[in-house]
C-alpha cells in the first residue's frame, strides 16, 4: 500500500480523537471511590437513555465525571450533543470539559468583588418566606394563583411566582455548580458567592441556545450544558406548577404521560424549591425523561396526550367555575391559560423522543422565554438576577401569550393549532432577538439608583505647592489604610535610602516612574484608590511643580473634592502662597474646575513643633484667600498633619495604640466643628479640657465629603485622558481608553462613537478603579476597552460618546466663552494667544475677539468691544482654536464646558463655553 | 541675496537685478513682489512645434521670459516661489499675453521692475542683501508627547517637523508603557534633529521644554550619539542650549526669545527685538493703557498727534495688499518716522509677528498718553473683520 493510500485510509476522526483524548484526558486521576460511583451512575444513565442510543460507556463516564455525577445534566448534555452533532460529539466533548473546568476555577476566585450584586440573590434564597408563598399558593389554591397568573396587573402574584421560579432555577443552578468546581461542599454552599456568576453563565447559555447555534462555541458550550440543566429544571417547575394547579390525581391519569409527572409533583417540587441539591440526586428533568421513556413504551404519543390535555383542561376550568365571583373575562383568561399550559405540556410531551427529546423540548421552551416585556425589564434590577428573571419572565411571557390566545375564546381550536408541532416553535423564535438584547441590556440608571450607596465613589485630587508633601502624605495615607503591603514599603524605604532620598519613601507609592523617583518630584497624575468608613475614593495625586500644571489640570478636572496640602514650615508656606506660588494657583484652578469641598492639610507642622499659632496663622490667611476664590467657608476644613510621620492621618491623636501623639498637638487640637473655633479651643484648653476628644484626623474629614449629584441620565461622555493598546484582557483589535465619565452611563456591549473622527466601536470591558464591572456611570474613573477602534484615531482630548441615536459631542474650533480673568502679567487683548486646557487636552488658541466685558454680579455690560480685559474682569470673548476641540455648552455639561487659559506657565483665565460655532 | 544692479528713477519706478542665495531670500522676494510688477527670469517652457507633415513635437526650451505678475505662491516649508503671469515681451516661442508660471530658482538672477519702489521695498532689498544680520538657529520645543522642530532665521521661523507621539500615562503598578512611549518619542525627536538641522550653518540649537523633558532628551541624545558614534552630534554638543519654556507648542518660542541666555547668544537678531517690542507693548498696555494702541485707526490717530514712540507693523500688511492699502500703511510709517519713531516691521513668520498680526497687524507704543474719544469701543472692528480671511489659516 502506498503512503498516499495509507493517508487516505486514515480515519481522521480517530486520529484527532486520540490526540485530543491524550491531551485532555481527565479520567486518569479518578479515585476508586469515584470509579465505583461512576459505574453506578453509568448504569442509571444508560437506563434512562434507553438501549439504542449509540453512545458508548466511556463517553457517558466522561460526561458524568465532568458533571460530577449529576445524571440529569449528563443526560441532558448527551442527548443534546447527540442530537446536534451525533458524530462529532466525542471530539467536541473531549476537547471541552477541561477548558470549561479551567474557566470555572478561574471564575471562582474572582468573586471577591466588593460591589457584587449577590446580596439580592442571597436575599432570595435566605428569605424563603418571600418566595415560598407563591409556590405554596400555587400548590394549595390553584385557582387563586391561576388568577394571579392571568392578570398581570396583580403584580404581587406574578412576582411571587417569578421569585419562586428564580429561586427554583437557582436551586437547579446550585445543583449544577459543583461539577465545575469539583468540590461539592463549596458548591452546595454556593449561595453566598457564586450564584451571580453561575446564573450569568446560564443566562449566556440561554442566549446561546436561543440564537440556535447549531454547534455552540467552545467557550460557551459548557454554558449551554449548564443552561440545559437550568432549563430542564425550569421545565419541571412549570410542569409541577401545572400539576399543582390542576390537582389531577394520580389515578386519574394512569398510563399517560402526565401521570408520572403529576405524581412526581409533591416529590420533586420540594427538593427543587428548597434547593437542597448537594447530592447527585437525579433532577426532576431526569425523572421526567424517565417517565417519558416508560410512556413511550406504552404506545402512541399524541392520543393519550390529547386525552390528558383535555382532562387537565377540564379540571382547571372546573376550578375556575368553582371559584366564586370570577367574571367571564377572567374565566376566558383562565381558559387561555389552560390552553397555553396545555401547549407547554404538549410541547414537552410531543417532543420527547428517545434520542432528541430533551434537546428538542429544551429548545422550544427556551424559545418561549423571550420577553421584551418592559414590566419585567423594570423588574430586572440586578444583572446577576437578570438571567433568572429572564427565565421567570418567560413564564410571564407565556402567560401573556396565553392571554392573547384566550381572546379568541376558542380554547379548543387553539389547542388544535398548538398541537401541530410547528406553531409551538415558530412563534417564539421570532421573539429571540428582542430577548437577547433585552437580556444583555442593563438598566444602568436603575442599577445605579439601587447600588448608589455602594458605588458612591468620590474623586479626590491632592493639590498644593511643589514639595508641600502631597505624595508623601497620600502615600503614607495609603500605607496606613493598608493599600500598600509591608514588603513593598520596606523595599521603597531601602531603595530610596540608597539614592539618598530616604524621606521620599512614602512618595514612591505614588511616584512610580524612574524619573519621578530620582528627581523626587511628581510629574504626572498618579491614580489610586482607597476606602474610608463611608466612602470610596479615587485618589488623584497631582504634581505641584508649576511646569506640570497641565497635568494637574488634567487630574483636577476629574475631581469632585480636593485636599490642598500646604507646607507649614517657616518660609515654605509663604513661598507657596505668595506671588506665583502653586498653592494659590491650584486653589483657584480647582475651584474653577468645579471643586467646592476642600480639606486643607497643614503639613509638616511637626517641623515647627506643632505650633498652634502657626496653624492658626496659616488657617486665617488661607481661609480669607479661599473665601475670596469663591469657596464657602463651611466647605473648607483645616487639619494639622505630618505626612512623613503619619500623624493625624487615619486616626485621631487620642486613639489608643498608636504613635505617641505629640503632646504639643494634643494640647490644643480638639474636636471642633470648624477650624475657626480653634481659637475658642485654645481659651477653653486653658481652663483644662483634657477630657475633650481630639480633633478630627484627615481621613475623618475627607470621609465627611458629600457626594455631588451625578448626571447619570445624560448621554454618555468620556473625555479621554489616556489610551493604550490592548488592556486587561489583551486583544489585538481593541484599545483601552481611560478617563472619568463626565456624564451618562456605559455598559459592556454598548456601541460608542469617538469624536472627533466619528469612529464607532463596541465596549468590550469596563474597569472601574481597577475592578472589572459590567457597567459604569458618571463620576467613575474607568478604563474602557473598546473594540473596532484603531489607536490611530484616538488622541488625548477625544471624547467617547454614546452611540446613535444619541447625539455625539461636537468638535469645534470657534466658540464663544465667558472668561473670568485672574491676574495675568499682561492684559488680554484681541488676538491674544494662549494655551487652552480642557480636561486633559491642551491646545493653542487665540482670543480672537473680545465681545464685551460685563459685571460679574449684575451681568450688565460694562464695555462693548473693549481693547483689553483687565485683571479680575469678566468678559465674553470669541475663541479660536488651532485644531477642533470637543466642547459642550456649560449649561449642558459642566465638565466639558469648562476651559482654562494659560500663557507662559501662568493661568490667566477660566472660562465657560456659552455657544459653539459650527461652520 | 546678491544685488547685481539697481536702477530706480526719480519717479520711483525702476528695476533691481538680484540673485537669491538661500531659502530666506525667497521669503524676501515673496514680500517684494506685488501684483502688477514685471519679472524677468530664465525659465523652461514646453514649446509645441508643428512640422511640415503635421506631426506635433514638444520641446523643452530654456528661455528668458518677462511676465506681468498676476499671482504668487510661496511654500514656506520648501522655500519655493512660483509666480504666475502673462508674457509681455515678444519672444520666438511665447506670444504676448500667453500665461507662464515662473519658478524662481536659487542662484539664478532675475530682474524685478516696479512702477513704484517704496520705502518698504527698498528697505527689504537692503536687509536681504545684508549678510552680517544672519543668524541661523534651530529650536526644538518639547513637552511629553509633542515636539516642534523649527529653523529660525532673521525673517523666518519655519516649522520643519511637528512630532506627536501618544505616550501612555503612568498607571498604578506599571510604568512600562510610559517609559516605552517616552523612549519612542525621544527617538523620533533625535531623528528629526539629525534630519533637519544642518550643523554647518546652524549656530545654536535651542531645546526648550517645561519640566525635565529637555534634560532627559539631551541625555538621551548624547548617549545615543555616543552609542552610534554620531560625530556631528558629539562635535556640536556645545551648540545645544537648554531653555525653560512653559509648553511644547510653537508659541513657546516667544519665551525662548525672552530667555536672557538666548538673548545674549542671538544678540540683536530680529526675532529677539520683535519679542522685546511685543513685551514692551503688553507691559505698557497693562500699566498705562493710554500709551499702548493697536489697530490701524487708533494708531493712525496717534501718528497724527506725533505721539508714536515705537511702531510695529507686520509685513503681512504690505504683501498681497492693493496699492491703496499699501500706501495707507506706508504713509503711516513715513509719518511716524518723521516724528522720530522707531519703526519695526515684524516678519509674519515669527511667533511675535503672528501675534501682532492677530492684533490687527499694527500696534504702537506712545511717547505720551493719548485719550481717544472712541476709546470706549475697539474702533478698528471693520479692520479685523477684513483681515479675517487671512487670519483663518494662522499657524502657531
Amino acid at each position: 500500500m502506498s503512503r498516499h493510500r495509507a493517508v487516505k485510509k486514515l480515519d481522521l476522526e480517530d486520529e484527532f480523537y486520540d490526540e485530543d483524548g491524550a491531551l485532555y484526558d481527565e479520567m486518569q486521576d479518578i479515585s476508586e471511590e469515584d470509579q465505583e460511583r461512576l459505574s453506578t451512575c453509568l448504569k442509571a444513565v444508560r437506563k434512562e437513555l434507553g438501549p439504542n442510543t449509540g453512545i458508548d460507556d466511556q463517553e457517558i463516564k466522561e460526561s458524568l465525571w465532568y458533571y460530577y455525577f449529576d445524571q440529569a445534566a449528563t443526560i441532558a448534555y448527551l442527548v443534546k450533543t447527540h442530537k446536534l452533532k451525533p458524530k462529532k460529539s466525542a471530539r467536541h466533548r473531549t476537547g471541552n470539559p477541561p477548558l470549561a473546568r479551567i474557566r470555572h476555577s478561574q471564575q471562582q476566585p474572582a468573586k471577591t468583588d466588593p460591589r457584587q450584586r449577590t446580596p439580592s440573590l442571597a436575599g432570595l434564597t435566605s428569605k424563603p418566606s418571600a418566595t415560598q408563598p407563591g409556590l405554596a399558593s400555587l400548590r394549595s389554591s390553584g385557582s387563586s394563583s391561576l388568577r394571579a397568573l392571568t392578570t398581570p396587573a396583580n403584580t404581587t402574584g406574578s412576582r411571587s411566582i417569578n421569585g419562586g421560579l428564580s429561586r427554583l432555577s437557582l436551586g437547579s443552578l446550585s445543583s449544577t455548580r459543583p461539577f465545575g468546581s469539583k468540590t461539592p461542599e463549596t458548591g452546595s454552599s454556593v449561595t453566598d458567592k457564586d450564584p451571580a456568576k453561575t446564573s450569568n453563565v446560564v443566562g449566556k447559555a440561554l442566549a446561546a441556545l436561543k440564537t440556535r447555534q447549531p454547534q455552540p462555541k467552545i467557550s460557551s458550550s459548557t454554558m449551554s450544558r449548564l443552561g440545559a440543566g437550568g432549563i430542564g429544571s425550569l421545565q419541571s417547575i412549570s410542569l409541577s406548577q401545572l400539576s399543582s394547579q390542576s390537582k389531577v390525581q394520580k389515578a386519574q391519569s394512569a398510563g399517560t404521560t402526565s401521570k408520572p409527572v403529576l405524581t412526581a409533583k409533591p416529590a420533586f417540587l420540594k427538593p427543587c424549591a428548597v434547593a437542597t441539591v448537594q447530592d447527585a440526586e437525579p433532577s426532576s428533568l431526569a425523572r421526567f425523561i424517565l417517565d417519558d421513556d416508560n410512556k413511550m413504551q406504552t404506545g402512541s404519543l399524541s392520543k393519550p396526550n390529547f386525552a390528558v390535555v383535555d382532562s387537565i383542561k377540564k379540571e382547571i376550568s372546573q376550578i375556575f367555575v368553582d371559584s366564586a365571583n370570577s367574571g367571564s373575562e377572567q374565566i376566558s383568561e383562565a381558559k387561555g391559560l389552560v390552553a397555553g399550559d396545555l401547549t407547554f405540556i404538549r410541547q414537552l410531551v410531543m417532543n420527547v423522543d428517545i434520542d432528541s427529546a430533551v434537546s428538542k423540548s429544551i429548545k422550544p421552551f427556551a424559545f418561549d422565554t423571550p420577553s421584551p416585556d418592559d414590566r419585567v425589564l423594570a423588574a430586572q434590577k440586578t444583572p446577576a438576577a437578570a438571567p433568572k428573571k429572564a427565565q421567570a419572565a418567560s413564564v410571564v411571557k407565556g402567560i401573556d401569550q396565553l392571554k392573547i390566545s384566550s381572546d379568541t375564546s376558542r380554547p379548543q381550536s387553539r389547542l388544535d393549532s398548538v398541537s401541530s408541532p410547528g406553531t409551538g416553535t415558530v412563534t417564539p423564535s421570532e421573539d429571540v432577538v428582542p430577548l437577547v438584547k433585552s437580556k444583555r441590556r442593563i438598566d444602568v440608571v436603575a442599577e445605579y439608583s439601587k447600588y448608589q450607596k455602594d458605588r458612591d465613589t468620590l474623586n479626590l485630587v491632592v493639590v498644593g505647592h511643589v514639595d508641600a508633601g502631597k505624595s508623601t502624605l497620600m502615600g503614607h495615607l495609603l500605607y496606613a489604610l493598608g493599600q500598600v503591603n509591608e514588603r513593598t514599603m520596606k523595599k521603597f524605604e531601602r531603595d530610596s535610602e540608597k539614592i539618598g532620598k530616604g524621606s521620599f519613601a512614602f512618595a514612591w507609592v505614588l511616584d512610580e516612574t524612574e524619573e519621578e523617583r530620582t528627581r523626587g518630584v511628581t510629574m504626572d497624575i498618579a491614580t489610586s484608590t482607597f476606602v474610608t468608613k463611608h466612602r470610596k475614593f479615587t485618589l488623584l495625586d497631582a504634581p505641584g511643580h508649576r511646569d506640570f500644571v497641565p497635568n494637574m489640570i488634567s487630574g483636577a478636572s476629574r475631581a469632585d473634592v480636593a485636599v490642598l496640602v500646604v507646607d507649614a514650615s517657616t518660609g515654605e508656606f509663604e513661598s507657596g502662597f505668595d506671588g506665583n506660588g502653586q498653592t494659590r494657583e491650584h486653589a483657584i484652578l480647582i475651584r474653577s474646575l468645579g471643586v467646592r469641598q476642600l480639606v486643607v492639610a497643614v503639613n509638616k507642622l511637626d517641623v515647627v513643633g506643632w505650633s498652634q499659632s502657626r496653624f492658626e496663622e496659616i488657617t486665617e490667611r488661607l481661609l480669607a484667600f479661599l473665601v475670596g476664590c469663591g469657596y464657602f467657608k463651611d466647605d473648607v476644613r483645616f487639619v494639622p498633619v505630618s505626612g512623613l510621620k503619619g500623624i493625624n492621618l487615619v486616626s485621631r491623636i487620642d486613639a489608643d495604640g498608636l504613635l505617641s501623639a505629640p503632646a504639643e498637638l494634643a494640647s490644643w487640637y480638639f474636636d471642633n466643628d470648624s477650624a475657626a473655633m480653634v481659637a475658642d479651643a485654645r481659651n477653653s484648653s486653658n481652663s483644662s479640657s483634657s477630657s475633650r476628644a481630639a480633633g478630627p484626623c484627615l481621613v475623618d474629614l475627607i470621609d465627611a465629603f458629600t457626594v455631588p449629584e451625578r448626571p447619570v441620565n445624560k448621554p454618555f461622555r468620556l473625555a479621554v485622558t489616556d489610551f493604550f493598546k490592548g488592556g486587561a484582557v489583551g486583544s489585538s483589535n481593541s484599545v483601552s481608553v481611560s478617563g472619568r465619565i463626565a456624564q451618562g452611563h456605559v455598559q459592556i456591549g454598548e456601541q460608542v462613537v469617538l469624536v472627533p473622527g466619528g469612529a464607532t466601536g463596541v465596549i468590550k470591558s469596563i474597569d472601574v478603579d481597577y475592578v472589572t464591572e459590567d457597567w459604569a456611570v458618571a463620576g467613575d474613573s474607568v478604563v474602557l476597552m473598546i473594540q473596532n477602534i484603531d489607536i490611530q484615531q484616538l488622541s488625548v482630548g477625544s471624547v467617547v460618546c454614546a452611540g446613535p441615536p444619541a447625539k455625539p459631542i461636537q468638535a469645534v474650533s470657534r466658540f464663544e466663552a465667558q472668561l473670568v480673568v485672574f491676574d495675568p502679567q499682561v492684559p488680554i487683548t484681541n488676538g491674544f494667544p494662549a494655551l487652552m486646557h480642557i480636561q486633559s487636552l491642551n491646545v493653542p488658541v487665540v482670543v480672537h475677539k473680545i465681545l464685551e466685558t460685563f459685571d460679574q454680579r449684575t451681568g450688565e455690560v460694562v464695555k462693548k468691544r473693549p481693547r483689553q480685559i483687565r485683571k479680575g474682569a469678566t468678559a465674553r470673548v470669541e475663541i479660536r482654536a488651532e485644531t477642533p476641540v470637543c466642547l459642550e455648552l456649560f449649561k449642558d455639561s459642566k465638565e466639558l464646558g469648562r476651559v482654562m487659559l494659560r500663557k507662559s506657565g501662568e493661568t490667566i483665565a477660566a472660562g465657560i463655553v456659552t455657544s459653539l460655532f459650527t461652520k | 541675496m546678491k544685488l547685481l544692479r539697481q536702477q530706480i528713477e526719480k519717479d520711483q519706478s525702476g528695476f533691481v537685478r538680484v540673485v537669491p542665495e538661500e531659502p530666506e531670500d525667497m521669503w524676501h522676494v515673496y514680500n517684494l513682489i506685488q501684483k502688477g510688477d514685471q519679472l524677468q527670469a530664465s525659465t523652461v517652457r514646453g514649446v509645441k512645434s508643428e512640422s511640415n507633415t503635421g506631426s506635433v513635437t514638444t520641446d523643452r526650451v530654456r528661455l528668458k521670459l518677462t511676465i506681468s505678475i498676476e499671482d504668487v505662491f510661496f511654500d514656506v516649508q520648501a522655500g519655493a516661489l512660483r509666480i504666475n503671469g502673462r508674457n509681455i515681451a515678444e519672444n520666438k516661442h511665447v506670444g504676448i499675453g500667453q500665461y507662464h508660471t515662473l519658478d524662481l530658482e536659487m542662484n539664478q538672477p532675475f530682474t524685478l521692475s516696479k512702477r513704484e519702489w517704496d520705502l518698504i521695498s527698498l528697505q527689504r532689498i537692503k536687509d536681504a542683501c545684508d549678510i552680517t544680520k544672519q543668524a541661523d538657529v534651530a529650536a526644538v520645543t518639547m513637552q511629553e508627547g509633542l515636539a516642534v522642530v523649527c529653523l529660525l532665521t532673521q525673517y523666518m521661523t519655519v516649522v520643519r517637523q511637528r512630532i506627536e507621539v501618544a505616550i501612555p500615562r503612568k498607571r498604578r503598578g506599571s510604568t512600562a508603557n510610559y517609559e516605552k512611549g517616552l523612549q519612542r518619542f525621544y527617538e523620533q525627536v533625535y531623528r528629526a534633529i539629525k534630519q533637519h538641522v544642518d550643523f554647518s550653518v546652524v549656530k545654536v540649537v535651542i531645546l526648550g521644554s517645561p519640566g525635565f523633558v529637555r534634560d532627559q532628551f539631551f541625555d538621551y541624545m548624547m548617549s545615543q550619539a555616543v552609542k552610534t558614534e554620531d560625530k556631528t552630534i558629539i562635535e556640536n554638543k556645545p551648540k545645544f542650549l537648554l531653555v525653560h519654556t512653559s509648553s511644547g507648542h510653537k508659541g513657546a518660542l516667544e519665551e525662548v526669545m525672552r530667555d536672557p541666555q538666548i538673548k545674549s547668544r542671538l544678540a540683536d537678531t530680529k526675532a529677539t527685538q520683535e519679542v522685546k517690542a511685543m513685551d514692551d507693548f503688553y507691559q505698557m498696555l497693562n500699566s498705562n493703557p493710554d500709551r499702548a494702541f493697536y489697530g490701524f485707526e487708533d494708531v493712525r490717530k496717534a501718528a497724527d498727534n506725533s505721539a508714536i514712540g515705537t511702531l510695529m507693523v507686520t509685513d503681512e500688511l504690505f504683501r498681497a495688499a492693493d496699492i491703496q492699502t499699501r500706501r495707507k500703511y506706508i504713509n503711516l510709517i513715513e509719518d511716524s518716522k518723521a516724528s522720530n519713531a522707531n519703526v519695526l516691521i515684524f516678519s509674519s513668520l515669527h511667533v511675535s509677528g503672528e501675534q501682532l498680526q492677530q492684533l490687527a497687524g499694527v500696534a504702537a507704543i506712545l511717547n505720551f498718553p493719548l485719550i481717544i474719544d472712541s476709546d470706549s469701543e475697539y474702533s478698528s472692528s471693520d479692520e479685523s473683520s477684513k483681515k479675517e480671511p487671512e487670519n483663518v489659516d494662522f499657524d502657531f
